[in-house]
Parts: C-alpha cells; sequence; structure tokens
C-alpha cells in the first residue's frame, strides 16, 4: 500500500496553444480537492419495500475542482482572473500523486482574493467540469 | 531546494537597522555578538523562529525575530527612543535586493516591552516582529 505526499497533487491550467497545449503549474496553492458528484434520478415503487433507489447509470456526473491559496504570480492570477470574467469552458488537467491524471474542460465558477493585514495575500478557486472527464491511472 | 537560514534573515535585518543614520546616531552598534567593552545603549538581533509556510511551487517561512535594546540611561526614556527608531525602520521595509538567496515579502510589528534588568542600571528593551521570508530559486 502506497501513500502520497499532498504537494505532488498539481493543478494545471492550459495555456489554449495550437496544435500542442501545454499546461502550467498553479503556483502558491496550499490546499486543492477534486470531486466528482452524480445526481442519480431516485425509483420510487413497491419493489423497494420502502427503501429508495438509484436508478443504475442514470443521471448527470460532473467534476468540482476547488482549490486554495497564496497569490503568487502576475500572469497567473492574470490569467484566472480573466478566465473568471470570461466563463468560457478551457483544458484543465490534474496530477494526482499517485501517478493518475484527470483532464477535464472547465469553466471558473468562482475566484477570489483574499487578505488579511498580518498575512500573505490569496485566492481561493473553483473550476466546475463542463462535458466529459478523463482519468489516466 | 535552499534551506532557510536564519543567519541570513539577521544579516538582512541588521543591516538595515545598521543603515539607519538617525539609529546609528543613538547608538554605539547594531550587534548579533556584542565586542566586549561596548558602550551602552547599543542594539542587538535576538533569538528568530522560523516556521514553513511553503506552497506548491513557492518556498515560504515565516519568521518570528526579536531585537533587542540595552540602555544604561534614567529610567526608559532612552530605551523607548530607540525602539522608536527601530519600529520605524523595520516596520514594512522592504529590500529590493535579495539577501542569501531569499526575499523579504513583508515584516510587520508585533509586540514590545521595556523591562529594568536584575542588575538595577540597565534597561532591556524588546521588540517583536514577523516577517514572511521567500526561497528563491525554489
Amino acid at each position: 500500500m502506497d501513500i502520497h505526499n499532498a504537494s505532488l497533487m498539481l493543478l494545471k491550467i492550459g495555456d489554449d496553444g495550437a496544435p500542442t497545449e501545454a499546461f502550467h503549474t498553479i503556483g502558491g496553492l496550499r490546499a486543492t480537492r477534486v470531486s466528482i458528484g452524480r445526481n442519480p434520478p431516485e425509483v420510487r415503487d413497491v419493489s423497494g419495500n420502502g427503501w429508495k433507489r438509484m436508478l443504475e447509470g442514470a443521471g448527470i456526473a460532473s467534476l468540482r475542482i476547488s482549490g486554495q491559496g497564496v497569490a503568487a504570480t502576475k500572469e497567473g492570477d492574470a490569467r484566472l482572473w480573466q478566465r473568471a470574467v470570461d466563463g468560457a469552458s478551457r483544458n484543465y488537467r490534474i496530477h494526482l500523486a499517485d501517478g493518475g491524471r484527470i483532464d477535464a474542460k472547465c469553466v471558473v465558477t468562482g475566484y477570489e482574493r483574499t487578505g488579511a493585514v498580518e498575512g500573505l495575500e490569496g485566492f481561493t478557486l473553483t473550476l466546475e467540469s463542463s462535458g466529459a472527464v478523463t482519468y489516466t491511472a | 531546494m535552499a534551506h532557510f537560514s536564519h543567519y541570513a534573515v539577521q544579516e538582512m535585518l541588521r543591516g538595515l537597522l545598521a543603515a539607519d543614520d538617525t539609529l546609528a546616531a543613538k547608538v554605539s552598534g547594531v550587534f548579533d555578538h556584542v565586542p566586549e567593552k561596548t558602550e551602552y545603549p547599543y542594539v542587538t538581533i535576538g533569538d528568530t523562529r522560523g516556521e514553513d509556510e511553503s506552497t506548491v511551487g513557492i518556498a515560504i517561512t515565516r519568521i518570528t525575530l526579536n531585537v533587542q535594546v540595552y540602555s544604561r540611561a534614567k529610567g526608559r526614556k532612552e530605551a523607548d527612543g530607540i525602539l522608536a527608531d527601530v519600529h520605524r525602520v523595520l516596520q514594512d521595509a522592504t529590500l529590493t535586493d535579495a539577501v542569501g538567496g531569499f526575499a523579504l515579502v513583508g515584516i510587520r510589528y508585533a509586540g514590545s516591552e521595556i523591562s529594568l534588568l536584575r542588575d538595577g542600571t540597565t534597561y532591556q528593551g524588546r521588540m517583536r516582529f514577523t516577517a514572511r521570508l521567500q526561497t528563491l530559486g525554489a
């Protein structure tokens, strides 16, 4: 059983380059979270004997990525800000510490700059997938 | 990734204090190790404590550092005046040049006190600052 250091978990942002898109690590992150959600339809009939059942394979799945960290690079921060403003879906990539990789087109649904006077200027970021998500082990 | 250096920070701050003419006119020096027969009043750089605040791709250390003032004037006025200069020099100080592989991100005043030492004649003023350093090239 292998355990992994969370600092190896990297969120990367695509640069929209063509024909080959390059992915750059978003620097300054302290915490990164990736979650998949699905809302399957409920089946309510007498065969359930009073217990809720889910309709298998149905429903809408989505990936949600959130991160929190220190605002670090003017270029990277400006890019996130721009994407938060224009709302277009772009490519993002997450390298998991175990070597896995998640690729998804995402929309920035939340971008926040925070500052407490005795600390460092920070940011929080929320991305929601738009379209299929691929996982590569 | 370079290891955080207490000495580099200390020298960074000692340099800032020593370069201030108003402070220099009031004290015999700013020291790490105080030479024998140094005349009062003087300033020393005291204990430092570093804590890691690194993030993805950026090595950051938060440092708590102490500056001490020693005075043998009658009463606390002299020590207080020197502490005020230390505060003026270090509060929100910026360094354009990196020192010892580190860049000073920010420095803020955290607290101070003045007390009469047990010899009954020396006043010690202490001032604490919190600074953040970024390791360059990390």
